[in-house]
């Protein structure tokens, strides 16, 4: 009876075993295979919202180091921006903590396994034991598949996202350089020695235990509107946003430069020792100063040290004396800048160069004036007492007044020869005329009574010609000028001028004119602004344009 | 600007988009492709 009992318990045994094999098994495997695939996206989400949502994933990194190069192409001083980099760093702790999670989860169903096969239930346990090692692999190969597909649909969206930023950071750089295209804006620096054009200036982290220098601040890996500096300052990599406030340096020589945001007007003034250069460049200041104070412009002065030269021009011009008034000593000369805006809003930043007239005497001291290969606009300082003719004519008033005039003992022809060879070889230009304008200015015509003649002249010419408006004006005495030129035997020089550029323009000044008091009263400039805002004119800017008889002129480049 | 994990707000910003997107796409994608799974492993296994 009990080996009946034992056959019937042993064949209930096997026949359980082989039913468990032939219809259960196969619905294990897929609930295993199912319930991996599960884990690992439940693993997977797990590690997103411990990565991303309620933690913040590893720390950000700089690529940026305290020893390395200063140079365009190396890591800036900031932390990259999200999808450049972080997001990377992000990702990778996900794929990492939901793998570890992935293998515990096999783990875990080996160890369940191996316990059933061993267990003290094992006689009767193994089957589901066996299925269970059976079914690990071809499970583990569907998590498997389903862990790639996640990841790869992660990487996908991280991969997205950051080509949106690309294009976007590509679409606002653009945007940049096209504002700044339309608008005439170039860099240049205004210092001694370098003049070089650049595309971007240093920006430095206003963080004052910082410091640190961005030498490529715009919309890019770094950042798309603002980055974050080393120091954690966000510093806006767009004009639009304020980066013009930043502190901002030459990236050749690393001296301080202003961030220009309008078009930048470079305007070298050439002439000889002693031709008045320096006068006339303070009489111009001033005398744009005091249009400014009559609310016919606006003057804004973007540095402190130009802010103090102009006070000290100002203060010199109010005492009517140039007794503290040194003669020009740098041969290469840091620019004089300023920001001038006409009633329209026009705006430009004039660079305005004073070198030593010494620097004409040498073709090597002037090959260092890089500024004329982005020269807006030449004006020739023409001192006429230099001129032999006119020394002669005036040899009295000279004896007499001589030390107050001191005239230019330079020849003006070879001062004009050097600055042209010097010109072409900044352009290279060969032998072409150049499309900036050049305004010819005849000073110190109020020392003896050739002011009171040339003005004489403009009255007598205008009184024969038909009289016009403010600009045919300016013609005859453009036209009076050059022809007095001439007669003082400068032939060749008017026609040498007139060869190499398309707009020339003859004007005369009195920079440092006395008021009618006599010696003793304040200097009164007359017809110093004339050379400057003719040039102006050609960028867009009128400085003594008269309320509705406005020009549109082309923009000379 | 930081947050209290060092982050500043935009990073966090773009963790939480990333994180937040992808949780969404994943459980709907789940609930879309999760029937159609099982309806065609259970037929396999008729």
């Amino acid at each position: 009876m009990q080996i009946i009992i034992g056959i019937i318990l042993v064949a209930l045994y096997v026949g359980g075993v082989v039913l468990f094999f032939v219809y259960v098994a196969k619905y294990i495997l897929a609930l295993v295979a199912f319930a991996l695939s599960v884990a690992v996206v439940v693993n997977y989400l797990r590690a997103v919202g411990a990565n991303l949502l309620w933690g913040e994933g590893p720390a950000d990194r700089l690529h940026w180091r305290e020893d390395q190069k200063d140079q365009e192409s190396a890591p800036e001083p900031a932390f990259r921006q999200y999808f450049f980099d972080k997001a990377y760093q992000d990702y990778r702790a996900i794929v990492h903590d939901s793998l570890s999670s992935n293998s515990a989860a096999a783990l875990l169903a080996i160890h369940s396994g191996k316990a059933l096969l061993t267990g003290e239930h094992a006689l009767f346990t193994w089957p589901l034991g066996l299925v269970l090692f059976v079914t690990v692999a071809p499970a583990a190969i569907a998590a498997a598949v389903v862990y790639a597909v996640t990841g790869a649909a992660h990487l996908l969206l991280v991969i997205v996202l950051s080509s949106v930023t690309v294009v976007l950071a590509a679409v606002l750089s653009l945007l940049e350089w096209l504002g700044r295209k339309i608008r005439g804006i170039t860099r240049e620096c205004p210092h001694a020695d370098c003049y070089q054009p650049y595309r971007l200036p240093v920006y430095v982290c206003p963080t004052s235990e910082c410091g640190a220098h961005h030498r490529n601040l715009v919309p890019g890996e770094y950042g798309l509107l603002r980055r974050r500096c080393k120091c954690g300052k966000d510093l806006p990599t767009l004009a639009f946003f304020g980066r013009g406030a930043l502190q901002t340096l030459c990236p050749k020589c690393e001296r301080r430069v202003v961030d220009p945001r309008w078009p930048s007007v470079h305007i070298p003034l050439a002439g000889g020792a002693s031709t008045g250069k320096t006068g006339f460049l303070m009489a111009t200041m001033v005398e744009l100063n005091r249009l400014a104070d009559v609310g016919r412009i606006k003057v804004e002065f973007l540095d402190p040290q130009y802010e103090r030269i102009f006070a000290r021009s100002r203060q010199v011009f109010e005492q009517g004396s140039l007794g503290g008034v040194t003669k020009t000593a740098a041969f290469s000369p840091d620019a004089f800048l300023v920001e001038v805006s006409d009633r329209q809003a026009d705006r430009a930043l004039v660079h305005l160069y004073d070198p030593a007239g010494e620097a004409y005497q040498k073709s090597d001291a002037l090959r260092l004036h890089r500024y004329f290969s982005h020269a807006r606009g030449v004006i020739l300082v023409l001192d006429p007492f230099s001129i032999p003719r006119t020394r002669d004519e005036y040899e009295r008033e000279l004896g007499a007044d001589g030390k107050a005039l001191r005239p230019s003992r330079e020849d003006p022809q070879a001062i004009y020869d050097l600055m042209i060879a010097n010109m072409r070889a900044h352009r290279g230009t060969g032998n072409g005329r150049f499309k900036v304008p050049i305004a010819v200015v005849l000073t110190k015509a109020d020392g003896v009574d050739l002011h009171a003649r040339l003005v004489r002249r403009v009255r007598e010419v205008r009184r024969n010609g038909a009289r016009g408006k403010r600009r045919r004006l300016r013609e005859h005495k453009s036209q009076v000028v050059r022809d007095w030129v001439r007669e003082q035997g400068l032939d060749n020089l008017v026609r040498g001028i007139e060869n190499d550029f398309w707009k020339v323009r003859y004007f005369y000044c009195a920079a440092l004119k006395k008021s009618e008091n006599g010696s003793k009263g304040p200097f009164r400039p007359r017809g110093v602004l004339e050379p400057v805002d003719w040039i102006l004119e050609h960028y867009y800017l009128q400085v003594l344009a008269i309320p509705g008889r406005r020009e549109t002129r082309r923009l000379v480049q | 600007m930081t947050g209290a994990g060092g982050h500043p707000p935009r990073v966090r910003a773009y963790q939480k988009l990333i994180g937040a997107t992808f949780m969404l796409a994943t459980i709907v994608g789940a609930c879309l492709v999760l029937p159609a799974l099982v309806r065609w492993a259970w037929d396999l296994l008729q």
